[in-house]
């Protein structure tokens, strides 16, 4: 059953006096509980396709279809709620709240949603990540690597059922980055989230179960593992 | 290929272009700053300069004017150090018009080339004489002359020669041609120094220096002085008394020579021995003192709000200009390079901004000034402009100074991120809530972080605060007193004449005091635009006794009367007791000789009889406390008003250092106040009734009050007019205003005055107007008016000029005080806004996560205000408290040391202004809020 879908998807930019079609006619689909990787050169349009797909951007044409619902009759409040409810985001800069402590920025989404966080499982995706001893810090005073786990933590909050993660190793050492990308791996499954993963690595885009490749805005091969 | 050379200036023009929005809004910023703060102080200096130069308008640049200076030695006094300077105007002539009389006239005098700067004589029209045969006059010397002639026009006069300080005995007739009008000096002299034409003989008829003198007679000299040294009132009083000793020695004194010693600068000697005090000088001088302390803390506060307001403007974008030196330094750019480029993009920013907002400034003072009509004559002070400019200019490069010394202390790469940010935040610990309000607590957090801002805006919200509240307490306080004179009529003016020489009886009136008899009443009725004229006549009246004296009448007689000898010794006196013994022990020699000689022996009280026109008087038959005013019986003689406090009280209070005591007697009719209770020395009820029959004799005599000197007792010619006459009304007390008098008076119609005083010319005259007062009306009123004061030293009110002056000052008040607060508001404004629009730059990256982690714009508004909402809250909250500290602490303060403080506790302008500023606030945060949301959340969160 697909989760999340699009249908002949464009984004265009205007880079100066000419038009970037970032996004070229991309119609393609997402199975619940599945990890795909898209991957493909800079400036490819692997991170604009991720954007749009998550809402973050809108697209200039075609249609975003969330549990076979278009998003492009959402308005923003309801796109705002569906991005807490719904989705997770893991950004390659970590994009912390600076203000905020460790806990404080994985239940953000619960507060923002004025629900009641479960305990139980946010300890849960803590105990995971094994960011237990780091919850009281300000993310000004954390590793890199930590503050990937706390981003990872925060997505998964709300027990979204997308994970959205755009170069989530990008700015990891070799070993922060094998470890954030096995915990990806694993609370995706843990707890039957689809992970969409962006990458330019190929030796991350390996670890996925489908391999999206784009090239000028187009998909140009779209794998799955063992085939 | 371009292939123009990359030079500095290219560099900061090139920075200037590529964000030409930005520093658009910085130069307006830095622009708005200077115009509030050049312009208020401008406006201060050039009102000074105004009131100086008025001033010298109206009395001279003079140190002194001396006359009959013939008689006096400059060169001795230049090397004794007297005087510095002296410039002469050579008096040729008196001239005076036939038909008005001699003491209408003038002395006439040719000005030495010096003399026009050192007297500041100066055209209110015209120009000045240049040929033999033209005259300029002083306009008020033409309308005591009721001369109406016009420039161009011939003027024939009688003219008396002088010959030294006297003149020769024929005149002769001359004709002149009028040039030009002159500022009145002489009016302004004789009414401020309240002089007599006769006392002193100011030039205020000019001719040309080729004008010469008749045959036979000598030329009379008046000198304008400069005194040696610019020196204070004291110093100059002590010159003063210097020349008048030296010409002492030269037995001059009693010469006519030392008539006119008229020092400009208040300090004034004359023949007629009126002086100030020296307490008036100390006051003068710490009037003088209080207002250059004044304008010289309200120059520094001006200053230092505009000094943060530029700064302020300066580093709205400080961040950035942080990441750009950063970068050029990463580019290989030496600290010098990047001083360079950047001192001179901050030269060109002051060299834009500074002229813009001095001629600004000097426009809008312009026209302020204009505005506020006659009192006030636009005098720039140059120099003003020139220190808030050179201020400005300070302050721009100081400005841009900041960010070029942090980027220096840190690498570049630093200097790129926000380093100081993430430093601070290393540093810190919090604890981490569990259930919290996402906006609340990242607004919370972000005013922990970022106390140095809050402190700054609660800094100046505190500043606004208090000096909009006692600003605007002290106009509405200023605005109140002058208010609170109001009067019912358009003009009132009153004679010089009057019961001068003594208190007993009345003197004869009309050698040189003018008064206006009922004939002038008739006239000034007949004018076109009057609708009714009133007057007053005030004569000596005294009470005769038969028996014993009341208690009452006693205790006025120890304070307002003239019975007792004051013999003793004031410190020896330190109880009421002592006081009343010695006060009494023996009455005086004037009151025994009128006693025996005019009253069979008789006890009596000297008072007086005010008249007034019967609608006047029934105005105050609300205050009727006995008995009922009869109009007819007042008209006919046969009855009075009494006017006295039906209780009065002795207040008898001994200094506390025991040398002596301060004593008065004061109205207790409502009660004694808690105040005053400890120091009544004895009370009294009044004793007279309506209906009770009262022994009035008015006394008269042809003696002026030139000849009544202390050997005068009783004049030869001494008459009396007794009658008994029946007290109609009493009245106890009539609230403040200027046409009432209180004390032991009587009060009757001016029909009935005939009765105890015939034909007695009035004192003051009232008049009103048909319709509404305009500028022309009053222009013509004031003018018909004069004539008829001229020559005796009175001015003449006029409600409507009253009005205007009060309306003016006001108004001059109100343009600095909000200037002042305005000034601080869009500091304020600035820092708030500026702080908040820079976080909401920086945190352009933290918006798109939070949009991304599901916060609505609603939510992102939320935090901000309440952000917004808490930096008003603690300024306010601290502004308002502190206010309201000091107002409790003035008025205690106040209240313990028996001072007026007057001060409302004034907070609805600071709150509305609060309020005003917080809608300003709210509306560019949810501007450049929404200007964040218009952008995709990946544009918030993508780096530079």
């Amino acid at each position: 059953m697909n989760i999340i879908e699009c249908v002949d998807l464009r984004k265009e930019y205007l880079s100066g006096e000419n038009i970037v079609n970032a996004v070229d006619g991309i119609t393609v689909a997402f199975e619940q509980g599945e990890f795909c990787a898209i991957t493909g050169p800079s400036g490819s349009g692997k991170s604009t396709l991720l954007h749009v797909l998550s809402s973050l951007e809108n697209p200039t044409s075609g249609d975003v279809i969330y549990n076979g619902k278009k998003l492009s009759g959402y308005n923003d409040n309801q796109l705002s709620v569906l991005r807490r409810r719904r989705f997770g985001f893991v950004f390659q800069a970590y994009n912390l709240v600076q203000e905020l402590t460790g806990y404080e920025n994985i239940v953000l989404p619960v507060m923002l949603d004025k629900k009641k966080v479960d305990e139980a499982y946010i300890n849960k995706v803590i105990d995971v990540l094994g960011i237990g001893d780091r919850l009281e810090h300000l993310p000004s005073a954390l590793s890199g690597g930590q503050q990937q786990r706390i981003a990872i933590a925060r997505a998964l909050a709300n027990k979204p059922s997308i994970l959205f993660a755009d170069e989530p190793t990008g700015n990891l050492d070799g070993k922060s980055g094998r470890e954030v990308l096995s915990l990806l791996k694993y609370v995706s499954k843990e707890f039957g989230i689809t992970l969409i993963l962006v990458t330019h690595d190929l030796n991350v885009a390996e670890q996925a179960e489908r391999i999206i490749s784009i090239e000028d805005g187009k998909i140009v091969r779209d794998t799955k593992a063992g085939v | 290929m371009n292939k123009k050379k990359l030079t500095v200036n290219r560099l900061a023009m090139g920075n200037l272009k590529a964000r030409k929005k930005q520093y658009t809004l910085m130069i307006i910023g830095i622009v708005l700053a200077m115009i509030f703060s050049s312009g208020v102080m401008f406006f201060v200096f050039s009102a000074l300069s105004s009131f100086n130069e008025l001033d010298k308008l109206s009395f001279g640049n003079q140190d002194a004017v001396l006359m009959n200076a013939q008689y006096y030695n400059f060169d001795r006094a230049i090397e004794n150090d007297l005087i510095d300077d002296y410039s002469i105007a050579h008096a040729i002539g008196y001239g005076y018009n036939e038909e008005t009389g001699e003491e209408s006239g003038s002395l006439m005098a040719w000005y030495d080339e010096d003399a026009y700067e050192l007297s500041y004589v100066g055209l209110r029209e015209g120009r000045f004489p240049e040929k033999a045969g033209e005259i300029a006059f002083e306009r008020d010397a033409l309308v005591r002359m009721k001369l109406n002639t016009q420039i161009g026009e011939q003027i024939t006069l009688t003219v008396k020669t002088p010959k030294s300080e006297n003149y020769l005995s024929e005149t002769v007739e001359k004709t002149y041609t009028l040039v030009g009008i002159l500022h009145d000096k002489r009016s302004n002299i004789e009414s401020e120094f309240s002089l007599n034409v006769d006392q002193f003989e100011y030039p205020a008829i000019m001719l040309s220096p080729e004008e010469k003198i008749e045959k036979g007679g000598k030329e009379r000299l008046v000198a304008f002085i400069d005194y040696a040294g610019k020196n204070d009132f004291n110093t100059q009083w002590h010159i003063t008394q210097a020349i008048l000793s030296e010409m002492e020695e030269r037995g001059l004194v009693d010469n006519e020579a030392v008539n006119g010693t008229i020092p400009p600068s208040k300090i004034i000697y004359s023949n007629a021995g009126k002086h100030f005090s020296t307490q008036s000088i100390q006051n003068t001088e710490e009037n003088i003192r209080m207002t250059t302390i004044l304008a010289v803390v309200l120059t520094t506060v001006l200053l230092l709000a505009s000094c943060v307001g530029i700064v302020n403007a300066f580093n709205s974008n400080l961040q950035e200009r942080r990441k750009q030196i950063g970068m050029l330094r990463a580019v290989g750019a030496t600290k010098q390079q990047i001083v360079k480029v950047f001192g001179r993009e901050a030269m060109i920013i002051s060299l834009c901004a500074t002229p813009l907002s001095l001629l600004i400034s000097y426009f809008a003072v312009k026209f302020i000034i204009g505005f506020m009509g006659e009192g006030f004559v636009f005098i720039p002070e140059w120099w003003v402009l020139i220190v808030c400019g050179l201020f400005g200019i300070i302050c721009v490069m100081a400005a841009a100074l900041i960010p070029l010394i942090r980027a220096s202390a840190v690498s570049p790469m630093q200097a790129i991120r926000n380093i100081d940010y993430s430093r601070k935040m290393k540093n810190k610990r919090v604890k981490s809530q569990t259930k919290f309000n996402a906006p609340n607590l990242i607004a919370s957090r972000n005013l922990m972080f970022r106390k140095g801002r809050q402190i700054g805006v609660s800094f100046i919200l505190v500043a606004t605060i208090i000096i909009s509240g006692f600003g605007f307490a002290f106009i509405e306080n200023e605005a109140e007193r002058m208010n609170s004179f109001y009067n019912d009529f358009d003009y009132a003016f009153e004679s010089s004449g009057g019961t001068v020489g003594s208190n007993i009886f009345n003197c004869k009136w009309g050698v040189n005091y003018s008064d206006f008899s009922e004939s002038v009443k008739q006239e000034i009725l007949s004018l076109p635009y009057v609708k009714t004229v009133g007057g007053i006549k005030t004569c000596m009246a005294n009470i005769v006794f038969d028996g014993e004296i009341s208690d009452y009448m006693r205790l006025i007689s120890m304070y307002y009367g003239n019975t007792y000898e004051l013999s003793y010794e004031r410190s020896n006196i330190n109880t009421y007791e002592e006081y009343v013994n010695q006060l009494t022990k023996s009455k005086n020699k004037r009151y025994l000789a009128f006693s025996n000689e005019v009253f069979g022996g008789k006890d009596f009280y000297s008072s007086e009889i005010h008249s007034f026109e019967p609608s006047d008087i029934e105005e105050i038959e609300k205050y009727v406390t006995d008995g009922k005013i009869n109009i007819d019986k007042l008209d006919s003689g046969e009855e009075i008003i009494l006017f006295a406090p039906q209780k009065i009280g002795y207040r008898f209070e001994p200094y506390e250092n025991g040398e002596g005591f301060s004593g008065g007697v004061i109205d207790i009719s409502d009660g004694i106040k808690e105040d005053d209770a400890p120091y009544i020395g004895e009370t009294a009820e009044l004793s007279y009734k309506a209906g009770d029959v009262v022994n009035i004799s008015v006394l008269s005599s042809d003696i002026t009050p030139q000849e009544m000197t202390d050997d005068v007792i009783i004049p030869d010619d001494i008459k009396a007019n007794n009658k008994q006459v029946k007290i109609g009304a009493i009245v106890s007390s009539i609230p403040q205003n200027s046409r009432w008098v209180q004390e032991m008076n009587f009060l009757t119609t001016n029909s009935g005055m005939n009765h105890f005083y015939e034909n007695h010319p009035y004192l003051n005259m009232y008049i009103t107007l048909k319709n509404d007062c305009t500028e022309e009306v009053d222009g013509e009123m004031t003018y018909i008016l004069n004539q008829y004061t001229s020559g005796n030293g009175y001015r003449i009110y006029s409600k409507f000029q009253s009005n205007q002056e009060k309306r003016n000052t006001i108004i001059a008040l109100y343009i600095i005080i909000i200037s002042v607060v305005v000034l601080f508001f869009s500091t304020a404004a600035s820092i708030i806004n500026n702080s908040l629009t820079a976080q909401i730059r920086e945190s352009k990256r933290e918006i798109g996560t939070l949009r991304a982690v599901g916060a609505s714009a609603r939510e992102l508004t939320q935090s901000y205000f309440r952000q917004l909402l808490s930096m008003f809250g603690w300024g306010c909250g601290a502004g308002f408290g502190l206010y309201t500290f000091i107002w409790i602490l003035m008025y205690f303060a106040a209240k313990s040391t028996d001072m007026s403080f007057d001060y409302k506790y004034q907070i609805w302008q600071a709150a509305l202004i609060c309020i005003a500023l917080l809608a300003v606030c709210f509306v560019n945060l949810y501007s450049k809020v929404k200007k964040q949301m218009k952008y995709s959340i990946v544009e918030n969160i993508r780096e530079l």
